[in-house]
């Protein structure tokens, strides 16, 4: 398994070159035209293949062997819900993107690219030729549109891209010629290519200028007449909704917008409320070792699903060829694994990349002083930590699966730090008393702890009552915090209080989240759980404000040892070069055991999806992230059903 | 008389329509957060990142900073103004679009069973009631009171099983997948009937009992009445003595409900039609709800309230031509 993919990698990432002698001597002579298109090539509708594809297409070394077009892949989607489910089946083709085992990085779009040796100059090289779904070919123009007129344009950004920064400037785009283009920064800039392979963070092959300049001021003059026609205020929202480059549900609900992608809508989400239908792209930049364009389904068919009982009772039946998100839960393995005959399926491993499967976080930067004073007492943590019987929880939420763990890096990543992952994780109640003893000694008469001020020290735990484990496993959690004398709570609520008030809000004791990241590149792009730095990291919401903004009132200033640990991830991020990154990494996470921020209970459990039997070249084993969006990789375009 | 009765009290619907539509308006706003904070929950639920700047961003462009009053201003004035319910930010489709795409299977399968309930309900009642206190009425008795205890989701659920594990039929909606797009044809709608029984003997079970326990207390204090009694004397068929007058006083309740009936056709079966996953209004309007889609559900309850007045009107014209002892006023 691993063997090919490590071989498709080395193909298509070392030698561009290489790459484009096949290519080339694969496609001149046989490209086959599709049974799809054959009738429009007939009647002059559409060109032949030849002058369809690039001068180099990408050519990719199916995962188990190639096959012939055709065919419907028959999926799902759960309410009107999120669309950015889309990205994982149709919606990735970034420049460069991650390789299927997420080991590093592969030339898409792009045909290759090169980085100086400091990491402050980017040269990337498109397609000779390449065409965007309507036919339009797709050069260096739109790359620079995007750049000018939607990153830059003071109207139309919506600002973010962070990765576009380095040493407070905005990288500099240059055109060089039509495929050729180059980014400068005013610093080192060590990720951005590993950044613009993330999911959603590709947008320069994403903006179409020949469709797009309609709604732009810049090009239409009468752009603002014209977003008035469609009942909007101003050119800016309609072009907004035009683009959708921020907002998943808008960009996939645009069945007008050419687009590089494998597949385009026939009826887009939206459009259609019931059944949301995609088709093969004719100008699809990808061929198979033999020729054949891709991708090898002519369709995509999601249905749309209103509860996940339903897609359960419909995967049973054998109607969904792929699925990995909503169902694939511990509670309907059973159910699934009986059904394997009857539903004609079978399962592959999702590795789980989340740091740990749920993360308490204490506020430290409570607005009450003496609990802001406790919080940020280390031993304080530690009782805290060590009071919990992991192994308990463990047993009643997960079925057993799963080991002990702090939030930290899987034990087979070369970064694993032992410490980090293990310290504290003993069962030990003896010992969180002794510990909270020394702090808070005093007791009320029904055996509380109280503070320094003489109240009782209440913890109140806000979660989101949509996740449903957190609730289980703080049900278990608040008598052993008792056991100790700490008047822990648990508040669930609804969502979007939770948002308003931990997410967005100061004012809360203590909450508990998962996600984060458990391994290699993927830690170090999202290092919520080892430094604070951004939104995610609820724990610390001034802190977070100070890594971005030093100047805003409601920034925090953090204590010296944080901020050295946020100026070691600041320079971590300037950093290029894979050696060079992870000792800073180490460095990082072995910070990150010291400061003892927050603490878990176990490192997730791995996960599992179930695909058809007639399915081939579906990777047996994948991580499941969105960053690295499961399964978009492993290269949906090479699948098909035997 | 009628005429101006009518008239009369479309006049006193427009105030009520107005106070209805502040109430609506503003009872969405209140839940904290907006649209934009539902949608941030979304995407960090599947991992992905959200830069807070693009969302203040966001937040200017859709104008969800500006105050309630002018928020319900832009949206009420483009209603009577131009016809425009506004725009739903989650489908990116006008809203008049999305609720009518949704009426016509909404409609369909509320009418459906809605004649279902009545057919079943209306000849159980008048037996129950004729036959009181016999094995025929402890029976239905006994299987009304079943209908009405089990919840219609676990019945919908359970139905949806035995259909999967026992028919081998496409779960779900009205259509197997291969007749979505399809144009309509004798095996389209064979495919339609045998998915739409679910959902009528679902959302029908529970509404059958309530009526039958209705008509049959009505019928039972009618039936002792001293015309019923002097009716008999005189000879009438038992049949005709007990559907010509007896039954036609006990189909009040009948009627005045159907007030309630309209609106109920958009929002009362959304638990079933999320479980058996019906293309009907019911789960677009709990999604909007959730997702704070606030043009999207402002106008679903805006259209309710429109249908519950409307409702009451007939019902109260309906009422008047059976019973003739109620005057217009």
């Amino acid at each position: 398994m691993t063997k090919i993919s490590r071989r498709a990698f080395i193909a298509a990432s070392s030698a561009f070159a290489g790459a484009m002698v096949i290519g080339r001597g694969v496609l001149a002579a046989e490209a086959k035209e599709s049974a799809y298109f054959q009738a429009q090539v007939d009647s002059g509708e559409l060109p032949p293949i030849a002058e369809r594809l690039p001068v180099n297409p990408l050519v990719i070394t199916p995962t188990e062997r190639p096959g012939q077009q055709g065919g419907d892949w028959n999926h799902a989607l759960v309410g009107g819900g999120s669309l950015s489910m889309v990205v994982r089946y149709q919606g990735y083709e970034p420049l460069v993107r991650y390789t299927p085992d997420w080991s590093g990085l592969t030339p898409n779009v792009a045909e290759s690219y090169e980085v100086n040796e400091d990491g402050t100059e980017y040269t990337f090289h498109l397609r000779q030729g390449m065409k965007w779904s309507d036919g339009h070919p797709y050069t260096t123009e739109d790359v620079l549109f995007w750049y000018e007129d939607i990153f830059l344009d003071q109207d139309a950004t919506m600002g973010g891209h962070t990765w576009w920064y380095a040493g407070g400037e905005v990288g500099k785009l240059e055109v060089i010629d039509d495929v050729t283009f180059r980014v400068t920064f005013a610093a080192p800039n060590g990720f951005f290519v590993q950044q613009l392979a993330w999911a959603r963070q590709d947008h320069m092959v994403l903006a179409p200028k020949h469709y797009l300049q309609q709604f732009h001021i810049k090009y239409n003059p009468d752009a603002n007449t014209l977003a008035q026609e469609r009942g909007m205020e101003s050119w800016i929202a309609l072009f907004q909704r035009e683009n959708g480059l921020d907002d998943d549900n808008v960009f996939f609900q645009n069945s007008a917008r050419p687009t590089l992608m494998g597949w385009m809508w026939q009826s887009a989400p939206g459009e259609n409320t019931e059944q949301a239908i995609a088709v093969r792209n004719p100008y699809y930049f990808k061929v198979d070792t033999e020729g054949t364009q891709l991708p090898y389904f002519d369709r995509i068919v999601y249905q749309m699903v209103a509860d996940p009982e339903v897609l359960l009772l419909k995967t049973l039946q054998g109607e969904i060829d792929m699925m990995d998100q909503y169902i694939a839960t511990p509670a309907n393995k059973p159910v699934l694994f009986d059904a394997q005959e009857t539903g004609d399926f079978g399962f592959y491993t999702l590795k789980e990349t989340a740091a740990n499967v749920m993360v308490f976080q204490l506020n430290l930067n409570h607005p009450d002083p003496v609990k802001n004073e406790l919080f940020n007492t280390r031993e304080f943590r530690q009782a805290l930590s060590v009071a919990v019987d992991r192994q308990a929880l463990i047993d009643t939420v997960f079925v057993g699966q799963g080991a002990p763990a702090q939030p930290s890096i899987r034990p087979d990543d070369p970064l694993y730090n032992e410490r980090l992952a293990t310290q504290h994780t003993e069962y030990d109640p003896e010992a969180a008393n002794a510990l909270l003893d020394e702090l808070i000694p005093e007791k009320d008469g029904e055996g509380f702890r109280l503070d320094s001020q003489g109240r009782r020290l209440a913890l109140i735990f806000e979660l989101d009552q949509t996740r449903t484990t957190f609730i289980d496993m703080m049900q278990l959690v608040v008598p052993m915090f008792q056991a100790v004398g700490i008047d822990a709570q648990v508040r669930s609520m609804d969502r979007s209080l939770w948002e308003t008030r931990v997410r967005n809000g100061r004012e809360f004791d203590a909450t508990c989240h998962q996600f984060g990241a458990n391994s290699g590149i993927a830690a170090m792009l999202d290092a919520r759980y080892f430094v604070p730095f951004n939104g995610n990291a609820l724990y610390a919401p001034g802190w977070n404000l100070y890594y971005t903004e030093p100047e805003n009132p409601q920034a925090i200033e953090p204590p010296s040892e944080i901020k050295a640990q946020q100026d070691l991830y600041r320079d971590l991020l300037g950093t290029a070069g894979a050696e060079q990154q992870n000792a800073k990494m180490a460095q990082l996470l072995e910070n990150a055991a010291d400061q003892f921020l927050v603490f878990g209970v176990s490192l997730p459990p791995d996960g599992y999806g179930v695909v058809k039997n007639n399915m081939v070249n579906v990777t047996k084993e994948m991580p499941n992230s969105f960053g690295w969006p499961t399964p978009a990789p492993t290269r949906p375009e090479q699948f098909f059903k035997s | 008389m009628m005429g101006r009765y009518i008239v009369k009290r479309l006049i006193y619907m427009v105030p009520t329509l107005i106070g209805m539509s502040i109430i609506a308006f503003l009872i969405i706003q209140l839940p904290p957060g907006d649209y934009l904070t539902s949608m941030i929950a979304r995407m960090t639920e599947s991992g992905e990142n959200v830069d807070p700047a693009q969302v203040a961003r966001l937040r200017e462009i859709y104008g969800l900073d500006d105050p309630v009053l002018i928020q319900y201003w832009k949206w009420i004035s483009g209603i009577l103004l131009r016809g425009d319910f506004g725009h739903s930010f989650e489908w990116n489709r006008p809203v008049s679009d999305l609720i009518w795409e949704r009426m016509g299977s909404t409609l369909a399968i509320s009418l459906a069973s809605l004649l279902f309930v009545w057919a079943v309900a209306l000849p159980i009642g008048i037996y129950s009631a004729v036959r009181r206190h016999s094995f025929g009425d402890y029976a239905f008795t006994f299987l009304g009171f079943l209908g009405l205890a089990i919840p219609n989701f676990i019945l919908a659920l359970t139905l949806m099983y035995v259909t999967y594990r026992y028919l081998g039929q496409s779960v779900g909606g009205l259509y197997s997948p291969q007749y979505v797009e399809a144009p309509w044809s004798w095996g389209k709608f064979v495919d339609l009937l045998s998915h739409l029984w679910i959902p009528i003997i679902v959302i029908g079970t529970s509404g059958t009992a309530a009526l039958i326990r209705i008509l049959r207390a009505n019928l039972t204090d009618e039936l002792n009445k001293p015309y019923v009694v002097t009716a008999k004397a005189k000879g009438l068929p038992e049949y005709k003595v007990v559907l010509k007058y007896p039954v036609r006083i006990a189909l009040n309740p009948f009627v005045s409900a159907i007030g309630w009936v309209l609106p109920e056709l958009i929002s009362g079966v959304t638990i079933t039609a999320i479980v058996l996953n019906l293309p009907t209004a019911g789960p677009l309007l709990l999604r909007a709800l959730v997702s704070q889609d606030m043009y999207l559900a402002g106008s679903f309850i805006l259209l309710m309230g429109v249908l519950t007045l409307i409702g009451m009107l007939v019902s109260d014209l309906l009422l008047a031509l059976l019973d003739p002892r109620i005057r217009f006023t």
